[in-house]
């Protein structure tokens, strides 16, 4: 996809996840998945929550922290380059109806997961690493920072 | 019915009795979470960091108060703008410029493709197929068969795997190098090169170093700054591309690059090159093919050349060609190619019926009349000439006293004197601030007579000017 004209974003990455349709099918997929992890035979229903959460949250931090680009012909000379998708989100605005989507979603996923498993200590601390690790990058203060020269270049 | 009633009110017994049983530091992060949804609900949406925070109403009243508005269009600027010659014919050997037929040293028709019967029979029967625009972009209903067969014959005849026509000349260089270097990216460019360059590096918002013209050793001392730096930050340089942009023949001095020297240092130092050939283009080596055939250097080790065929050619429009994979990128990504209708077929037919008139003579022809002019213009003490031997485009400028507008009087004297030339004109964008000069250009339609005799004139036409109570013979 090349865009270039003043009638075209210039970057059509992050568009998508504004569509309410997209929260939909977000919150759907994330059901599915969970449909999937509760399938899995031989586990209880504790693993099941914690499989969930933790595959949603490492794939969240993939998606949205790790990769970086765009794979559209951008017309904005490599300006989007060096950010992840989520830092694409909005032209980098903070706090938008979309982001707060974003962030509130696996926060709420987070509780559920800690109600469902009877609030145990071992679900606390089996659950809360994959939680900061697509948490924190989502906050404003890490808007263009990278940690430890990961992902610098 | 009672007995699902139970079970229902024991599981919310045994939830409300779980909570009692929550550790302090899990309510701690649970109540964290709802305080921290709750607030982001509630807050609103702000720009992004490093925004800076927006002007009091103090500090705009000072900033409006403070502002002086400037004339849109400055005082006297119309009377010091010199009056634009106006051509009433061919712009061919003779052109008649202000009513004043004159002998044409300023085009840069430098094959004399212009006026050529046949050439403008294949435009005529060309419009007569086609019409005269094409009104869409390569990609929508642009692409006429001419265009393909011109980007076969300019890829066979430089050589390369494949060319691509652009619509405009100086949208060529100025697409295809933002088409490659984007921004983190870095140009190394000579000081000298043309303003379609300029654009094209601007437009790329890559980091460019310029080097001194023609000055490889100090174009070394920049590659080997920047190769220190990448070996502090090599993870850096792994994702950084370098470029080097240069013309073949350079319009503004007529000067010629020295590619093997270049080449050496690409693969040193590993970068890409892009050559400009607008003017070097069916000028310099033995069949026109460019710098690339004059030193006989291996083509490939050129990642791209551009080409104009506004000069040379006569016609209208630019091509660039190199291997497959590199034209094909600026199928998509030359935002001149991309974005604007392609090429007019009458202007395609005119280089494919000029590139039949290339031969061996023609440019060696082309190269005699160079080096004769050169010579020529050497032996006047009153002027210094900067350009190659072998360069069509002669840059003159006094010795003493150079100006602008004393070399627009020696124009416009010349001109009353049946002589054509134009001062080189800049505009006041240019980077590097250019020395005013006359240009002179010289073509294959010229005899030595005719050289000979216009140099002389143009000698006569500076003494007149400098030392004006002497009357000139008009002669030529």
């Amino acid at each position: 996809m090349q865009v270039g004209t003043t009638t075209v974003e210039s970057n059509p990455n992050a568009i998508y996840l504004e569509s309410r349709y997209f929260w939909i099918a977000y919150s759907g997929a994330v059901c599915f998945l969970h449909l999937m992890c509760s399938c899995v035979p031989f586990i209880t229903a504790t693993t099941g929550w914690l499989l969930t959460l933790n595959v949603h949250n490492i794939g969240n931090f993939i998606v949205f922290h790790y990769l970086r680009g765009s794979p559209f012909g951008c017309s904005d000379q490599g300006e989007n380059r060096q950010l992840t998708h989520w830092e694409q989100i909005n032209h980098g605005k903070q706090w938008t109806n979309t982001r707060k989507f974003l962030i509130i979603f696996p926060c709420i996923l987070f509780l559920m997961c800690q109600h469902y498993c009877d609030y145990s200590s071992d679900v606390l601390f089996q659950s809360v690493p994959s939680f900061l690790l697509q948490f924190i990058p989502k906050q404003p203060f890490m808007h263009a920072k990278r940690l430890f020269g990961i992902n610098k270049y | 019915m009672d007995g699902s009633d139970y079970s229902w009110a024991a599981k919310a017994g045994d939830v409300f009795h779980s909570y009692y049983e929550i550790p302090f530091y899990h309510l701690i992060v649970e109540l964290a979470l709802v305080l921290f949804i709750i607030k982001i609900l509630m807050s609103k949406s702000t720009g992004s960091p490093g925004d800076e925070t927006p002007l009091t109403e103090k500090e705009m009243q000072k900033l409006i108060a403070e502002w002086t508005p400037e004339p849109l269009v400055p005082a006297g600027a119309a009377d010091t703008e010199p009056p634009v010659p106006v051509i009433t014919s061919k712009v061919g050997k003779y052109v008649t410029v202000n009513g004043k037929e004159c002998l044409n040293l300023a085009t840069m028709n430098f094959l004399g493709m212009i006026g050529k019967e046949e050439i403008e029979d294949a435009a005529v029967a060309s419009v007569q197929k086609y019409g005269v625009g094409s009104c869409g972009p390569r990609g929508f209903y642009g692409t006429i068969d001419v265009h393909l067969l011109l980007e076969e014959k300019l890829a066979k005849y430089m050589e390369c795997e494949e060319a691509i026509i652009y619509s405009y000349g100086f949208a060529t260089v100025a697409s295809a190098i933002p088409a490659y270097s984007k921004r983190g990216d870095i140009i190394f460019c000579d000081k000298e090169v043309c303003y379609a360059i300029q654009k094209g590096i601007l437009a790329s918002r890559s980091t460019v170093f310029y080097y001194n013209h023609n000055d490889l050793d100090h174009l070394v001392e920049l590659l080997e700054k920047q190769a220190v730096e990448d070996r502090k930050n090599p993870k850096k340089a792994r994702v950084t591309n370098r470029f080097l942009v240069t013309e073949g023949l350079f319009v503004n001095t007529g000067q010629i690059t020295n590619l093997p020297r270049l080449i050496e240092l690409k693969q040193k130092y590993k970068f890409r090159i892009f050559l400009d050939e607008s003017y070097s283009f069916g000028v310099l080596g033995e069949c026109g093919r460019g710098l690339t055939e004059y030193y006989n250097v291996d083509r490939r080790n050129v990642d791209m050349i551009v080409g104009s065929m506004e000069f040379s050619l006569g016609s209208v429009g630019g091509f660039a060609c190199g291997s497959s994979f590199v034209i094909r990128h600026q199928r998509l990504a030359g935002q001149g190619y991309v974005f604007s209708a392609s090429l007019p077929p009458l202007h395609a037919s005119m280089v494919i019926k000029a590139m039949d008139y290339f031969d061996k003579d023609l440019f060696s022809k082309l190269i005699n009349n160079c080096k004769i002019a050169h010579e020529a213009l050497e032996a006047i003490d009153t002027i210094t000439v900067t350009a190659d031997p072998l360069s069509p485009m002669k840059h003159i400028r006094l010795i003493e006293n150079n100006s602008e507008e004393a070399l627009r009087e020696i124009c416009n004297l010349a001109r009353d004197n049946n002589l054509a030339i134009t001062v080189a004109s800049y505009t006041s964008t240019e980077i590097f601030k250019k020395e005013p000069s006359i240009r002179l250009t010289v073509n294959t339609e010229l005899t030595e007579e005719e050289i000979c005799s216009s140099v002389k004139l143009i000698e006569e036409v500076i003494h007149q000017y400098t030392s004006p109570s002497q009357d000139i013979s008009e002669d030529s």
